[in-house]
């Protein structure tokens, strides 16, 4: 006679939680696959990472972060940012989509521009009052890119 | 007093070594995107890993015998090897993401590229497991991954609002903002995933038999898994608080471990972020350890190899020598150039897939009287159990769904 080597109780617990969790799986759908799904995940991650370069300047110039950790933060973010240019420039879109696309990889050069300012003035241990302009004018620019993702995200 | 000590040693390893790089990319994401409203999961990850872990150590305890041979020989070699080729799978990945996670940290102390670091990381995992002590390995990793309490100091030095930090704990919509359902739960998921990962389970029941614990250490283990790893938990919790607190008010979501650093860089500055920085190094070296054994372990217990670093290495030569080509095959994944991160965030979400896999048959060994004689589960443990088995089985058949519907999480 041939055993089951999972008992009945295991069994019937994994029955049950395998329809729960086929039910969970497939609740919901998302627009991350459509155009413009990927377009303001895009301007969302560029946004992200523009913020991210204006909080490490600030926490560099008031002495809160070593170089180290600011040199790595930093160049994570001209990597991430080099990312999201590359899929914006190879995005297949046409007409009111290609316009925003536009949109987004011209506010995110100016993310990558002032990025680079950014890293000069790290490395030169610059002064608090040049280090705040430049941080808020990517604070600016990480605003308007997450603006523009959120528009593309309302109409669809 | 020697007993004393050596109970509040074991507690304070256990709660330096719960955190790794899952759980420190993964509670940092989710604080950064999700507030705390994902802090029920990581509460019931805890008592999952708690309820499986002293489970395990009462086998290992009991029976003198540790997972995966038991689990071969109590059910079979098919079902042993579908087990055991998911569990070295997940394994591998976790054993890349820690070996990344070792790079990454030490990039950010030094500034000197990964691509260095990850031959070095690996080097010095496979020396330490070659030369030093279980005992010592195992207690100096768990004492200065104690070093994360760091993010715990930081919550209170960024004077949070502790109102409406309060507020996010209650469960809430899993749409917020921009986040859809999906996102919600395939991070809920991810972190359950990190929680529960099976190498913890596999180490800690090699480790029993490393240690040669009796019956008489069940009582320490028990300790040392109900106090040791729900305050590893509230580490897990105190880094989602931070990315809650500094980065989400920003829309900073979390891709890099760089970021996680931040917030402790605001609350506490240049001291903090060294120490928080001894923290990542201790946290992703000691679990680079475990899983690297636990591939060993895994491997070794199920073709009946001797295993164990308390035999010479000459003696248990197939043991270390699978140890040696995880690590090789880990260092080679990531010196493709593949992100560390994004390996931690699927390998967390693996890990829920296989979930099953590893804690069905620990269940099953553990209601065994031929195995475990008057030591069997009690009905308490066993409704506990069979909840989490609930749990864990919906987590892994939803994990792939979720993924694939939410972007991998995007």
């Amino acid at each position: 006679m041939s055993v089951h080597p999972f008992p009945a109780w295991a069994r019937r617990v994994i029955a049950t939680a395998v329809v729960a969790g086929v039910c969970l799986g497939t609740a919901g759908c998302s627009p991350a696959y459509s155009p413009s799904g990927r377009l303001a995940q895009s301007a969302s991650d560029a946004s992200a990472q523009t913020q991210t370069a204006a909080l490490t300047l600030r926490l560099a110039a008031s002495q809160q972060l070593p170089s180290p950790a600011t040199d790595t933060a930093l160049s994570d973010v001209t990597d991430k940012l080099g990312q999201d240019d590359s899929s914006l420039t190879s995005a297949d879109v046409s007409g009111r989509l290609d316009a925003a696309r536009r949109r987004i990889l011209d506010r995110l050069r100016v993310g990558e521009d002032l990025l680079v300012h950014a890293r000069v003035l790290v490395g030169a241990n610059a002064g608090a009052a040049e280090t705040e302009a430049v941080a808020r004018r990517l604070q600016a620019t990480a605003k308007q890119l997450s603006t523009l993702g959120q528009q593309l995200q309302a109409s669809g | 007093m020697k007993g004393v000590l050596g109970l509040a040693l074991g507690v304070l390893t256990a709660i330096g070594g719960f955190v790794d790089i899952g759980d420190l990319v993964t509670s940092s994401v989710v604080g950064s995107r999700f507030g705390l409203t994902l802090v029920w999961v990581i509460v019931v990850g805890v008592v999952g890993i708690c309820v499986f872990a002293q489970m395990s150590g009462r086998v290992a305890a009991i029976s003198g015998r540790a997972t995966f041979e038991i689990i071969r020989e109590r059910l079979g070699a098919r079902v042993g090897f579908a087990n055991l080729a998911a569990s070295f799978l997940i394994n591998l990945m976790t054993l890349t993401a820690e070996v990344g996670g070792i790079a990454l940290s030490l990039q950010l102390a030094t500034s000197i590229q990964p691509t260095f670091w990850i031959p070095v990381a690996a080097v010095a995992v496979w020396l330490v497991i070659w030369r030093v002590k279980f005992s010592l390995l195992e207690n100096v990793t768990g004492l200065l991954g104690l070093a994360l309490v760091v993010f715990a100091v930081a919550v209170f030095l960024l004077h949070p609002d502790w109102k409406a930090l309060g507020g996010q704990l209650l469960l809430q919509s899993p749409s917020q903002g921009s986040e859809t359902p999906a996102t919600y739960w395939y991070f809920a998921v991810a972190l359950f995933g990190s929680a529960m990962t099976p190498y913890e389970v596999f180490f800690f029941s090699s480790g029993a038999i490393e240690e040669h614990w009796t019956p008489k250490d069940l009582g320490q283990s028990r300790i040392n898994v109900l106090i040791g790893f729900p305050l590893g938990g509230v580490l897990s919790i105190a880094i989602s608080v931070t990315a809650a607190v500094v980065l989400l008010p920003q829309q900073i979501q979390v891709t890099s471990l760089s970021q996680v650093l931040l917030p402790v860089a605001q609350a506490g500055g240049t001291i903090a972020v060294i120490v928080a920085l001894l923290g990542f190094v201790a946290a992703t070296f000691g679990a680079a350890l475990e899983t690297t054994l636990s591939s060993g372990y895994s491997l070794a217990q199920y073709f009946g190899w001797p295993w164990g670093k308390f035999r010479p290495p000459a003696k248990a030569a197939r043991f270390h020598l699978t140890m040696i080509i995880g690590l090789v095959i880990g260092a080679g994944v990531l010196l493709t150039g593949v992100d560390p991160v994004q390996i931690t965030e699927y390998s967390v979400v693996f890990s829920a897939i296989a979930l099953p896999l590893t804690y069905l048959p620990i269940l099953i060994i553990a209601n065994d009287h031929d195995y475990m004689g008057d030591q069997v589960n009690g009905r308490a443990t066993n409704l506990v159990g069979l909840v989490f088995l609930g749990i864990i089985t919906i987590a892994s058949i939803a994990a792939i769904p979720l993924m694939i519907v939410s972007a991998a999480g995007s």
